[in-house]
């Protein structure tokens, strides 16, 4: 069952054009990942998706219901509030809330969006930072956790609200290298449960093992689509070549 | 005290209308003159000069918190106004407190300036008290005053700065 369909997003920074015609579509429960170089408009394609950037064009779908085709400009809020619900987001700086606590953070939107009793929230994060392998945290503030912990937090602040599809923009980038491991564990686990995912990362061995299939993209277009197989073992774009030669000799 | 001046002078050099003195008059009965014109002056100046200053810490506080923080909430589908209270507030309190404390002890070491248009502030009354009496204990008493209003305040205000000192922002 295809779950997102985007259709030709197009999106302009002023003169420069950052997307170019992007299009794609998943299933449900499959895991997408994005690569590609700095500046190729990865995160300003995950942006456009959970509505903090407005594209100028194209359509974004999600179970078959048009979300937005970029045209009407500036969305209502409730409008884009609502947009926003079928989509998660982690953010490769974390962006936790230093005033509450791990389970505090996980519970406030819920809370504020009425979505279940006080004791059924609570039980759905308990659930989530049991998941996250959070356990002994739950009470902390986030300044009293690592990068790592920080970032499965937050991991487990978007599944709250459960999402159809959720996003991470290089939730591994800003750790130090011996703290990915645990977050990218968590993600793959995720994998495990039916998650839908769209998955910005430079890790290469993670989207080749993880991913059902694989976006390169390069200047704002995608390059070349398939499934880790194709995009690694046997690609075609001489971009392409390049980039992967580059990422694995860096190791 | 240039603010006062301003507010204090300019009116009559522009308009040639000497409209705190006249309030002074107006309010005047008997000998004893009344400064009512000249405190509404430095009211005045006082309000809008420390009302900039306090804008302008607002607006610094409120401008250093991270967009991150904002669209954080956004992406949980929160409204502005939920975001506002529930995420940026609290952090905007505890990165303004510092600063407003040192301004409010300004600020109230400013009062001595009244007297440069001859109101009736703390200073002043010990002044004249000590010249007429030729005492020191009004001055001495004066300082005193002073030290225990700042005392207060800035015990007040080191409580919610430590009561905001669990988290870090
Ligand atoms: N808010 C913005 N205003 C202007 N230019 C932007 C903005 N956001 C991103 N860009 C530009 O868009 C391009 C793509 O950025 P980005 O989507 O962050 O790429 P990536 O995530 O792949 O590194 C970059 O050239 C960047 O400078
Ligand atoms: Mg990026």
């Amino acid at each position: 069952m295809v779950i997102l369909e985007v259709k030709n997003i197009k999106k302009s920074f002023g003169k420069t054009e950052v997307l170019k015609d992007i299009s794609f579509s998943l299933e449900k429960g499959e895991v997408l990942a994005i690569i590609g170089s700095s500046g190729s408009g990865k995160t300003t394609l995950l942006r456009c998706l959970n509505f903090l950037e407005n594209h100028d064009s194209g359509d974004i779908i999600v179970n078959g219901k048009l979300l937005s085709d970029g045209g009407e400009g500036d969305l209502k809020e409730e409008k884009l509030r609502e947009n926003r619900l079928h989509f998660g987001l982690v953010f490769q700086q974390f962006n936790l809330f230093p005033q509450y606590t791990v389970l505090q953070n996980i519970t406030l939107a819920p809370t504020l969006l009425k979505k279940g009793s006080a004791e059924e929230i609570e039980k759905n994060a308990l659930k989530l930072i049991d998941k996250v392998d959070l356990n002994e945290k739950r009470d902390f503030y986030p300044h009293e956790l690592s990068g790592g912990q920080q970032q499965r937090v937050a991991i487990a602040r978007a599944l709250a609200l459960d999402p159809e599809i959720l996003c991470f923009d290089e939730p591994t980038s800003a750790l130090d290298p011996e703290l990915t491991g645990e977050v990218l564990k968590v993600i793959r686990e995720l994998k495990g449960s039916d998650n839908t995912m769209i998955i910005v990362t430079h890790e290469m061995n993670f989207a080749k093992n993880v991913a059902d299939k694989i976006i390169f993209m390069a200047d704002g277009i995608i390059e070349e689509m398939g499934t880790p197989e194709e995009i690694f073992n046997n690609p075609k774009s001489e971009k392409l070549k390049v980039f992967i030669e580059k990422a694995f000799s860096e190791k | 005290m240039l603010q006062i001046f301003i507010i204090y002078y300019v009116p009559s050099l522009i308009f040639g209308s000497t409209i705190w003195r006249d309030i002074n008059l107006y309010f005047t009965t008997g000998d004893t003159l009344s400064y009512t014109g000249s405190i509404i002056a430095v009211l005045i100046a006082f309000v809008i000069n420390y009302a900039c200053y306090f804008s302008e810490i607002y607006r610094g506080g409120i401008e250093s918190i991270s967009k991150g923080q904002y669209e954080a909430g956004y992406v949980l589908g929160l409204t502005k106004s939920q975001i506002f209270k529930k995420i940026i507030l609290k952090q905007v309190v505890k990165r303004i407190v510092p600063p407003m404390s040192n301004e409010i002890i300004t600020l109230i070491k400013d009062t001595a300036l009244a007297n440069c248009i001859m109101v009736g502030e703390i200073i002043y009354k010990a002044n004249t008290l000590a010249a007429e009496e030729q005492l020191i204990w009004p001055l001495f008493f004066a300082g005193v005053f002073y030290l225990i209003f700042v005392g207060i305040l800035t015990i007040v205000l080191g409580k919610i700065e430590k009561k905001l000192s669990y988290f870090r922002s």
